[in-house]
């Protein structure tokens, strides 16, 4: 019972994003240029501030130098 | 005994969900790293919007890797998740440096991460560098 409930919502799942995208077309809320670029910024300062941050907390073990 | 079992399971749980949830996540990604939306006219802003699909999973990959570390014990070493935040990282400053033409030094450093990375992490991320790549192949 439990399987073909899910099989019925995973069969749901593309005409529930279709109709949100249809939504969102008929709605008038899909993005301009302007909104793709600002969405394309944010998410690459996202990943870079994280990852910076995260580095500085980890900083690579130094090597021990070597002998002559 | 009983008590090092019931770790071990917890944490192939939590690798398994971590797993699932970011495959499925760079999944949805690749799914929707379709044409730009009708309302996007320019040059500038279809490359804008590709490029946000590639970052968008790198910020999966990158999230996942960091939580797998940070779990005791770690999922996946701190040397693995350096080179893999490191990869991230540069990709995105790549991408927004320039919004095109980005994609083949992008594949370049892909290709290293794969070699670098313990073949534990290799087994592990696998999947999630492969779909980059297919990503990658729809952007270029």
């Amino acid at each position: 019972m439990g399987i073909q409930i899910a099989q019925v919502i995973a069969g749901l799942v593309p005409e529930l994003l279709q109709w949100i995208r249809g939504f969102h077309a008929s709605s008038g809320t899909m993005p301009t240029d302007a909104q793709v670029i600002a969405q394309f910024n944010t998410d690459a300062d996202r990943v870079i501030a994280n990852g910076t941050a995260w580095l500085a907390k980890n900083p690579p073990t130094p090597t021990p130098p070597t002998g002559a | 005994m009983s008590r090092l079992i019931r770790e071990i399971r917890r944490d192939l749980i939590v690798s398994a969900f971590v797993l699932i949830a970011s495959v499925g996540s760079i999944g949805f990604a690749v799914q929707s790293c379709a044409s730009a939306p009708t309302s996007v006219v320019t040059p500038q802003g279809q490359a804008a919007f590709k490029a946000d699909q590639f970052v968008t999973a790198l910020g999966v990959l990158q999230d996942s890797a960091i939580a797998a570390n940070a779990t005791t014990p770690p999922l996946i070493s701190t040397a693995d998740t350096r080179l893999i935040v490191q990869f991230c990282v540069g990709s995105a400053q790549t991408a927004k440096a320039a919004v095109t033409g980005w994609q083949a030094g992008v594949i370049q450093g892909l290709t290293s991460l794969q070699s670098n990375l313990s073949a534990a992490a290799q087994t592990k991320y696998g999947p999630y560098l492969t779909l980059l790549k297919t990503i990658l192949a729809g952007i270029s």
